[in-house]
């Protein structure tokens, strides 16, 4: 047939040119097949979203008092009490507010984990002007790493946290806003326990964001008994 | 022979040179993470088994645990420590022998190979000591009852990393009547350091 190609014509012989075209370029140089190879399985991550940032997990919203497992933790948090001073080492600061989380704590790793290691475990959200305990703004609402406590006949710092025991814990921190909503959220983030890919130490790391617990506050003193009595 | 045929010789000719490397390379990582590793030999903790009473000799220290104790809660001399668990308390006699040394790895191990540490402020009273210089202290651990038979005391003197280390491991001798035992004792309370006169 002579002339141009009808227009059903072009598409069919363009595309075999164009195939051959490849097949001679990757036979070319056993390069070129690498190259095809990372070409092939890039289209392929295509249909999955490609390069984009993958969708967070949406972590799952939890009432207060329910037990949320986020490894290396099994936490349960019911309430949070907050006041000027909130007694035991909970002394009047100015300019600052102490509040106290108050739940259950429990390990669920083989070897006693140090309190630091609940820091990246905990965020505390919508706490505004939320500090550490000297009044130092938290970063990204980053537990401090000494802000463990339990309630025992007088609260008393948690160094570390043994495997197996379930301790009636308060996290502390403080707020340099004069009042505190009557809830915030505290997420929790689970971490998983494998080889450090600098050195060769195992440690608990990847932290992934398990659930939001909305943590109802109350106020606490000016009289109290102990920091997790609350008294008008 | 066609220039395509050519093309496809040397293709093939390089392909397999690529593919034998990379079966080696793989058939190398499978040997070798299958054959037990030098270090992990060698940096493996040396183990003194003990009892308690006996004097144990490690390369920097000597340790004898004196005796054990539980209860439920432990007093220092600035707080009262009650545990969700039992408070296992053990006196120690520590000489170093060739530095200043302090008690640097205290330890329990139970039967399912849960590893116990200090957890409280006031844990390990065994201070910085100097050579020649035997101090009597103590360290107090917490555990759930469960852990308590055939639980271990393991002792150092280089910190919590055991590599190289080596270690006092005593029995601590507890079973479930200990557990019961422990609801009803006094509070615990660890000795303060003392020094002994040398020998």
């Amino acid at each position: 047939m002579e002339g141009n190609p009808g227009p059903g014509e072009v598409r069919p012989s363009a595309l075999r040119r164009l195939l051959e075209a490849s097949v001679t370029w990757v036979l070319a140089r056993p390069r070129n097949a690498g190259y095809a190879v990372v070409v092939a399985a890039l289209l392929l991550t295509v249909p999955f979203g490609g390069l984009a940032a993958a969708p967070e997990d949406e972590p799952e919203a939890v009432t207060a008092g329910t037990t949320v497992r986020a490894a290396p933790w099994e936490l349960t948090l019911e309430r949070a009490v907050w006041g000027p001073e909130l007694g035991g080492d909970f002394l009047e600061q100015e300019g600052v507010q102490h509040v106290l989380v108050l739940g259950t704590l429990r390990s669920t790793a083989g070897t006693t984990l140090s309190a630091s290691e609940l820091g990246s475990s905990v965020r505390i959200r919508d706490l505004p002007g939320a500090a550490d305990a000297f009044g130092t703004p938290l970063e990204d609402g980053l537990l401090p790493w000494d802000s463990l406590w339990t309630l025992e006949p007088a609260t008393v710092s948690l160094r570390a946290v043994a495997p197996g025991l379930t301790y009636d814990v308060g996290l502390h921190l403080t707020t340099t806003e004069q009042t505190v909503p009557a809830e915030i959220q505290v997420e929790l983030y689970s971490k998983t326990y494998r080889e450090s890919s600098l050195e060769d130490t195992m440690l608990w790391t990847d932290e992934r964001r398990t659930a939001v617990v909305t943590v109802p506050t109350r106020r606490s003193g000016p009289v109290y008994l102990s920091s997790w009595e609350v008294l008008p | 022979m066609s220039v395509a045929a050519e093309l496809a010789t040397r293709w093939a000719g390089r392909a397999g040179t690529i593919a034998f490397v990379l079966v080696a390379l793989a058939l190398g990582r499978v040997v070798g993470d299958q054959v037990p590793s030098p270090i992990d030999s060698y940096a493996r903790p040396h183990e003194v088994v003990a009892s308690q009473g006996r004097p144990v000799q490690l390369r920097a220290a000597t340790i004898t645990v004196d005796g054990v104790t539980v209860s439920r809660s432990f007093q220092t001399s600035s707080s009262l420590y009650e545990s969700p668990g039992i408070f296992v308390l053990a006196d120690v006699t520590f000489t170093p022998t060739l530095e200043d040394s302090a008690l640097g790895h205290v330890e329990i191990v139970d039967r399912q190979g849960r590893s116990f540490t200090v957890t409280r402020t006031g844990g390990n009273t065994c201070p910085l000591t100097a050579p020649g210089l035997p101090t009597r202290c103590s360290v107090v651990l917490e555990l759930p009852p469960d852990a308590l038979p055939g639980a271990t005391l393991r002792l150092g003197t280089d910190g919590t990393d055991t590599a190289y280390q080596d270690l006092a491991v005593v029995d601590l001798g507890l079973d479930a009547q200990d557990a019961q035992l422990a609801a009803d004792a006094e509070p615990l309370e660890p000795r303060e350091p003392l020094l002994e006169e040398g020998g």
